[in-house]
Order: structure tokens, then C-alpha cells, then sequence
């Protein structure tokens, strides 16, 4: 079965306090406590030596501690990010990392775009090649993103991005997280960011929860699963306010959203949905059989939703 | 393609900027540059996010246009340069014309193929271009880091979502290249072409149209010589070697796993990537192939759109018939080798 074979997480050890990052991201009091008390942020990862490149190659170096892959296990390697100021021109994120492990020549490329819901796209083109290619084992994934340019963390008084990469190993032979099926929509509501025209940004921040919900009800009734059935939901670090309305409109109780990693390091992008997975993994969340989906939006209107089951 | 399944590509349409002299251009950018560096990065703004990345990175900015511009050889080449738009603006400009052509109100992806990046922290190219567009239904998304074989790329991933597709996904998508290289992206490195801005953008089908995709094979093997900003003349020749001799082996085998040999074959359109490069290509082919070589801007790169630019060119110029076989060769900047064999159809 596809599914999630091994997954490999960097997160940097530097944080700090939202308190101390208030200059720095030039917000006023009130903001500071909007996003301390209803966001429920509170501590930011701050990577301090590695580009977004090294970050990738960090947590793809995590991902081979635990789980030995050579080059015939990946049959391509997929990389992704929100920033499109990523690497620069002629920079080849992985090319260190590729030669250094075997991979110098696996087919290699960035598909992006799709912002913070980007990590489902990765997803779901790697289970359609996966399913196009019968004798290919696996697809290795990585996200990441470094804010290089500090003061631009933060995004109003909804969140403040941190910096995190992850790894993740699609394989045809899984035997844990069986990937069901993925889900991608890109509505392209407004395409400038916070530089759009302000009532169309003002309408986009007003509506986008309406089509977070509609892509989990999209990903259950294909599914065929109501949302009582989805033992968690792993979503991406935006902020506690927006996972309230989500649950309330899906009649669900709020602690089937699990995202410990917001409050400890930020909304680190793409990466949030595996580090929140990673960490239910490692406490044991998960009983074999268990349906739950990972859940990301990204600005412009981006949705993306997995299910799985464990 | 896969498992048989056929994949048809409707014509290219090109969008290209005005065109200017090499050295022109580049002394304007130099100037801009010099007006860039009085900025203090430390407190680098939304509209200076590609200088912030190079100071991230580490890299050479400063003096780019000395360091790698070669020895000045194509100061007088003429390449098309986008001066007040970005590359978006020029995918918007190239899908446009395709979907006024084909009557056509959505796709099922938009693939935004790129290799340079915007200059902007904020923008979504393949969102603008989805919006302006107005693509409705339409799931866009980008994919990049191929070097110049970005359409390659695009093509094997929509040849597997197509593949692997329900019955209803069967509707046309499109494919849209688009660069331009904003400073510090540098347009020249050592004896390359200049390079220069395009879009250029096609339909991708599971009924017959222009162009029946017969196969498509990418390459992009990880360069031992590292940061290619640091590169001495040394590190350069190695890389580039290293590229120049996977032709003569590569295009042949491609070729020969799809059951052709290079007598097949009507033209080879490749990237108009460096007088290295094209002389490679043209000994690999000897007399068994004719190579087009693109009539205007024959010594500008246009990145990931200019095998496609020189295509469009070459159907314009009545040199491609009816069942004709075509090769692109997408190649570079440095690594990247993609193949893509075409049957014209109409």
C-alpha cells in the first residue's frame, strides 16, 4: 500500500518569546496579545545557521538516520516550499545533499505554488506517480522555508511564521499511514499576499476558513467517512482561532485538531502538518486503523487535505 | 506515454518583451545595482527579496555582471528583456493568446514552469496567472528547480496525473513557461548565451491536436563542483564537460527506447544554450538529423521557453510537415538535460 514509510523533522533549537521578537517584528501591544491569547502562539523557531536549503538537507538527513534508503528506494525526489524566494537562481537546493548520499542522479524537482498547502501537492503527485510508475518503490518529499528577511514573520495579528524542514518517505510498501487519497485546490482568491488591494485582501482573510471547511467536507464524502470517524486532524500552525470555527462548523470537538507545535515553534509553513503528525506519532496517538487527515491553507486561497489511515 | 496512453500538445504561443542590446541592458542593471546596494539589507523590504536571498545564501551580487559575464563576446546580441512586467505577466500574456485561440474557459491543472524567481516576497505567479486568466476550476501549481527542462518536468507529472486519472479528468490542461531574470539573477555565466525573458505556453490533451507526444525523459543530476556563484574557469569547463558528454550517449539511447534512431527524426530544435553546446549537438547528429537553429535571437537563451520559441518559429516558418518527427533538447543552465520527441499531427 502508498503510504507514509518514514518521515525525518528539523526544527531549530533557537526560539524565542513572541514577548521578545515584538521589536523585531514591529507590532504593537495589542497585536502581541491577540496572538499570545487568542492565537496561542507563543515561542518561534528561528534558524540561525542553515539557508532553507540546509534546513532540507538537515531533515532529510533525519529521515535516513532512522530509515536506510539508497537510490533504488527513490525513484524521485520532490521538494517544496511557500517562499518563492527559495533558492536563488542556479543554486541546486540539494545538490550537496544528493551527492553526498547517492542520489547525485534521482530525478529531482520543486512543485510549489500552492503556499502553505504545498505539502499536499507533494502528496498527491507523488501517490498519482507512485500509481503511473508500477516499479518504483518510493518518493522522497521535503518542505521547508526559513523567513530570511526577519521582520516579515509576521503576518498582521493572525500568525507569525517560524522556520522548520521536513522529510517524508512515500513508499509503495508502507505498512503504517496508508495515504487514501489527497486533496489540492488552488482558488486563487487573491495572488499578491498582504500587497493585494485591500477589500479583496480584507475578504480573502474573512473567507478562507469557509473553504478550509469545505475541503475537509470534500475529503470525507469521497471518502465516504462522516467527520465523527477521523480520530485526529493534523493541521498546519496557523492559529488556534481559525481550528475553533473549523471544528465548531464540523460538529467536532476541538481536540481532534492536534497542533502541539504551534505554541513551541511558530507556523512553520508546509513542514506543520508532519511535525504535528510526528509528534502524535511519538506519543502514541494513533491505534492501528485509525482515519485522520492533515490539513493545511495557504494564502490566496490554497486548501489541501490528506487522509490517511493508520 | 505511459502505458500508451497518447498525449497531445496543441500549438505554442510565445510571449516575448521587447529586445535590446546585451550590453545596453546589462549597464542598466549595473545601475540599478548600484542604487541597490545603498539599501541596508538588514532592514530589507518587501521590494528587495531577491538581494535579501542572496545575502542569505552568501552569494556574489556586488559585482556580478564582472564575475560572470564571460569576456564580453555577446555584448551586441540582441535579447528580448522584460522591463516594467514580470515573468507572470508575461505567462498571462502567452495563456491569453492560447485560450482565445482554442476557445477555451478552464483546464484541469496550470502548470507555471519556471526557473528564475519573481522579486517579490509576496506574489504566487501561477495564482496571478490563474486569476487574470480566469481559469475558474483550474488547480495551479508551479514546478521549478529542472533548470531549463522545467516543460519536461511538467509534462511527466501531467503524463502521470493523466495516466492515473478518472474519467473525468480527462479535460485539457496548460502548461505555461515563463522567466525573466530580475537582479542579481544573472543573464550570463562564462561563455553561455545571454539570456533572456519569454513565456511561452501550450495545451496539453488526450485528443488529437498539433503535436503527439511520443516521449519525454528528464535529467538532473547533482553537480559535484558546488556553488557555481564561486566557480573559477576551472569548475566551469568541468561542469560544462560533464553536460557535453551525456549527449552523445543520451540522445541516441532516448531515442532508441522509444524505438527510433536519429534518421527518424525530421529536426532537432535545441536550447540555444552556448556555441559549446550546439556544436556537441551537431556532432551527435552528423548528417542523420537536421538541427534548427532558432532565426532570431540565435544566441539568447530563453530558458525553459526557448525550445519552445524556436519550435513555434520553425511551424511559422513552414519547416515542419505533416507526421514530421521533432526532438527538443531542453538543456542547462548547468545540469539539466530534458528530451522531449514530438509527431506533428496537422
Amino acid at each position: 500500500m502508498i503510504g507514509i514509510e518514514a518521515m525525518g523533522c528539523y526544527v531549530p533549537h533557537h526560539r524565542l518569546h513572541l514577548k521578545e521578537l515584538q521589536h523585531e517584528l514591529r507590532i504593537d501591544n495589542r497585536t502581541l496579545h491577540r496572538l499570545l491569547w487568542e492565537r496561542k502562539l507563543e515561542y518561534i523557531a528561528i534558524e540561525q545557521d542553515h539557508t532553507a536549503a540546509g534546513m532540507l538537507a538537515k531533515a532529510a538527513d533525519n529521515l535516513l538516520a532512522g530509515k536506510k534508503l539508497t537510490a533504488d528506494d527513490v525513484g524521485l525526489i520532490l521538494l517544496t516550499h511557500t517562499l518563492n524566494p527559495f533558492a536563488p537562481y542556479l543554486v541546486d537546493p540539494l545538490g550537496k545533499w544528493r551527492q553526498q548520499n547517492g542520489f547525485a542522479d534521482t530525478l529531482t524537482f520543486a512543485a510549489a505554488q500552492l503556499n502553505c498547502a504545498s505539502i499536499h501537492l507533494l502528496l498527491h503527485l507523488a501517490d498519482r506517480w507512485l500509481r503511473a510508475h508500477s516499479q518504483r518503490t518510493g518518493v522522497l518529499l521535503l518542505a521547508g522555508d526559513k523567513m530570511f528577511i526577519a521582520e516579515e514573520r509576521c503576518l498582521d495579528d493572525s500568525f507569525v511564521a517560524g522556520d522548520a524542514a521536513v522529510a517524508v518517505y512515500l513508499s509503495r510498501h508502507a505498512k503504517r499511514n496508508r495515504l487514501i487519497h489527497s486533496f489540492i485546490v488552488g482558488e486563487a482568491t487573491i495572488y499578491d499576499g498582504p500587497a493585494s488591494p485591500p477589500a479583496a485582501y480584507a475578504w480573502y482573510q474573512q473567507s478562507f476558513v469557509y473553504g478550509l471547511i469545505k475541503m475537509v467536507q470534500t475529503a470525507l464524502n469521497e471518502c465516504r467517512l462522516s467527520p465523527q470517524q477521523i480520530r485526529y486532524i493534523f493541521p498546519s500552525n496557523l492559529n488556534e482561532t481559525t481550528w475553533l470555527r473549523v471544528a465548531h462548523a464540523l460538529d467536532l470537538p476541538h481536540d481532534r485538531f492536534y497542533y502541539p507545535t504551534l505554541k513551541e515553534l511558530g507556523h512553520c509553513h508546509n513542514a506543520d502538518p508532519i511535525l504535528n503528525l510526528a509528534r502524535a506519532l511519538v506519543e502514541r496517538l494513533l491505534q492501528p486503523g485509525d482515519y485522520y487527515l492533515t490539513l493545511t491553507a495557504g494564502m490566496g486561497g490554497t486548501f489541501g487535505c490528506s487522509l490517511f489511515q493508520y | 506515454m505511459i502505458n500508451g496512453r497518447p498525449l497531445y500538445l496543441s500549438e505554442f504561443f510565445v510571449s516575448l518583451p521587447p529586445c535590446q542590446p546585451f550590453k545596453q541592458r546589462q549597464e542598466k542593471e549595473a545601475a540599478r545595482r548600484v542604487g541597490s546596494n545603498d539599501v541596508d539589507l538588514d532592514t530589507a523590504s518587501l521590494s528587495q527579496p531577491l538581494f535579501a536571498l542572496y545575502e542569505e545564501y552568501a552569494l556574489p551580487y556586488d559585482d556580478w555582471c564582472t564575475r560572470l559575464t564571460g569576456d564580453g563576446r555577446y555584448a551586441a546580441e540582441g535579447i528580448p528583456t522584460a522591463e516594467a512586467v514580470g515573468a507572470a505577466d508575461l505567462a498571462i500574456d502567452s495563456v491569453q493568446k492560447l485560450l482565445a485561440e482554442n476557445r477555451l474557459k478552464a483546464g484541469r491543472y496550470l502548470i507555471y514552469a519556471h526557473e528564475t524567481i519573481e522579486a517579490s516576497l509576496t506574489l504566487t505567479p501561477v495564482l496571478k496567472v490563474k486569476k487574470m486568466c480566469a481559469l475558474k476550476e483550474t488547480i495551479p501549481f508551479s514546478v521549478s528547480q529542472a533548470g531549463s527542462s522545467s516543460f519536461a518536468a511538467a509534462l511527466l507529472l501531467l503524463d502521470c496525473l493523466h495516466a492515473t486519472a478518472s474519467d473525468d479528468s480527462i479535460q485539457p490542461s496548460l502548461i505555461v513557461t515563463a522567466d525573466r531574470l530580475s537582479p542579481p539573477q544573472p543573464r550570463t555565466f562564462f561563455t553561455q548565451y545571454p539570456k533572456g525573458d519569454a513565456a511561452a505556453s501550450c495545451l496539453v490533451l488526450a485528443e488529437p491536436d498539433a503535436w503527439e507526444v511520443l516521449a519525454c525523459e528528464l535529467s538532473t543530476r547533482a553537480m559535484p563542483q558546488g556553488d557555481p556563484y564561486r566557480w573559477k574557469w576551472a569548475d566551469f569547463r568541468a561542469a560544462e564537460q560533464a553536460m557535453l558528454d551525456q549527449l552523445p550517449s543520451s540522445i541516441p539511447q532516448f531515442l532508441l527506447n522509444n524505438q527510433f534512431s536519429l534518421a527518424d527524426i525530421a529536426l532537432v530544435v535545441p536550447q540555444q544554450h552556448s556555441d559549446a553546446f550546439l556544436a556537441h549537438v551537431r556532432a551527435v547528429l552528423k548528417s542523420e538529423a537536421l538541427l534548427y537553429r532558432r532565426k532570431t535571437w540565435s544566441r539568447c537563451n530563453l530558458l525553459g521557453s526557448d525550445c519552445l520559441v524556436s519550435l513555434a518559429e520553425a511551424v511559422s516558418n513552414k519547416r515542419i510537415h505533416r507526421h514530421d518527427l521533432v526532438l527538443l533538447i531542453q538543456a542547462g543552465p548547468l545540469a539539466s538535460l530534458g528530451f522531449i520527441l514530438l509527431r506533428r499531427v496537422t
